[in-house]
């Protein structure tokens, strides 16, 4: 029997929880599963766990230029919803309460620690000054990477929701409460940086990509 | 050559983005967290009792007593009987001759007349 996710043993204590029993949850709603998590119910927190964490690791992930605590992040946010899952009085909400208060936690971090701290430990390295001789898709990935972090936060966090999370512009303002027109000006804003700073290398990864460039 | 027309077009940053890294968190992750919860104090966080709702129409109900009175003593001019007499006259204000502003402008500057 495989333990594909955890719920809740016999002593209240969290275990792994086999395919099974695990379905008692999977094809409840949003809404079901925060009702059950409010009353502590920890196999239905699981699910919601399920459903949503690696969206909001992503997320966490891209606001802080892949630097570890995403990770912290993406748990802190969690934890927050379970220890008040009352605070959300609408499940269809819920994922934009959870991207709302794991940005809020990622601003946070920034703020409190020196920037030269982030700096030194941020993941995502630009390659761009130490150019290869041969740009493949790893360069290419750690590049747009780079680039896409020093874009200022709301409108990284504009592209990140509707490029790499395929959200609408209506879904992607509401979790972010601005307007749609406030989004799309974040969205050309951010596209623009873009181009500005890959003005100089963004042919020459282009190039590689066509067939003709490999 | 505008500075515009030398950025590269949608499409191609489209190409590019398409290549930045998808991050994925590996399933220890799920288990560090459901493991965190089990050790956080349940119910750490106490709702406020919810408040007991007065029925609003008990509060109107006096005034609109109140007002259906008036209109009823008004009406029928029965009012004025059941009124204390003394009531309905008018007290003297009478202060020393004295007529309002102009009087007190005098007042303040001394003058007495």
């Amino acid at each position: 029997m495989t333990v594909s996710t955890i719920g809740k043993g016999k002593d209240g204590k969290v275990v792994g929880v086999a395919e099974g029993q695990r379905s008692n949850w999977c094809d409840a709603s949003d809404a079901d599963l925060l009702a059950a998590a409010a009353k502590q119910n920890q196999q239905a927190f699981a699910e919601l766990v399920l459903r949503h964490y690696q969206v909001i690791y992503r997320i966490s992930w891209r606001l802080c230029a892949g630097h570890v605590d995403a990770e912290d992040v993406t748990q802190e946010a969690f934890l927050k919803l379970w220890n008040n899952p009352n605070q959300l009085r609408e499940a269809g909400a819920l994922k934009g309460w959870l991207i709302r208060v794991a940005t809020n936690l990622v601003m946070d971090r920034f703020r409190k620690k020196p920037m030269q701290d982030l700096e030194a430990a941020a993941e995502i390295a630009d390659p761009a000054p130490n150019a290869p001789t041969t740009i493949d898709q790893s360069f290419i990935a750690k590049r747009m990477d780079a680039v896409i972090a020093q874009l200022p936060d709301r409108q990284k966090l504009a592209l990140t929701l509707v490029h790499f999370e395929q959200m609408t512009n209506i879904a992607a303002a509401a979790a972010m409460e601005i307007s749609v027109d406030a989004l799309e000006s974040l969205l050309a804003r951010a596209r623009r940086g873009l181009k500005l700073m890959l003005a100089q290398d963004g042919k020459l990864m282009l190039a590689a990509l066509s067939p003709e460039g490999e | 050559m505008s500075k515009d027309q030398e950025l590269m077009s949608d499409v191609d940053l489209d190409r590019l983005l398409a290549l930045a890294t998808t991050p994925k968190l590996d399933a220890a992750f799920e288990s560090q967290l459901l493991a965190k919860i089990n050790q956080t104090p349940i119910n750490n966080v106490v709702p406020f009792p919810p408040r007991g709702r007065t029925k609003s129409w008990l509060v109107g109900l006096p005034l609109a007593a109140s007002l259906a009175l008036g209109l009823w003593l008004g009406a029928s001019g029965t009012g004025l009987n059941i009124l204390p007499i003394t009531s309905t006259e008018v007290a003297s204000t009478d202060i020393g001759g004295s007529t309002g502003f102009d009087d007190l402008v005098s007042y303040i500057e001394g003058e007495t007349s």
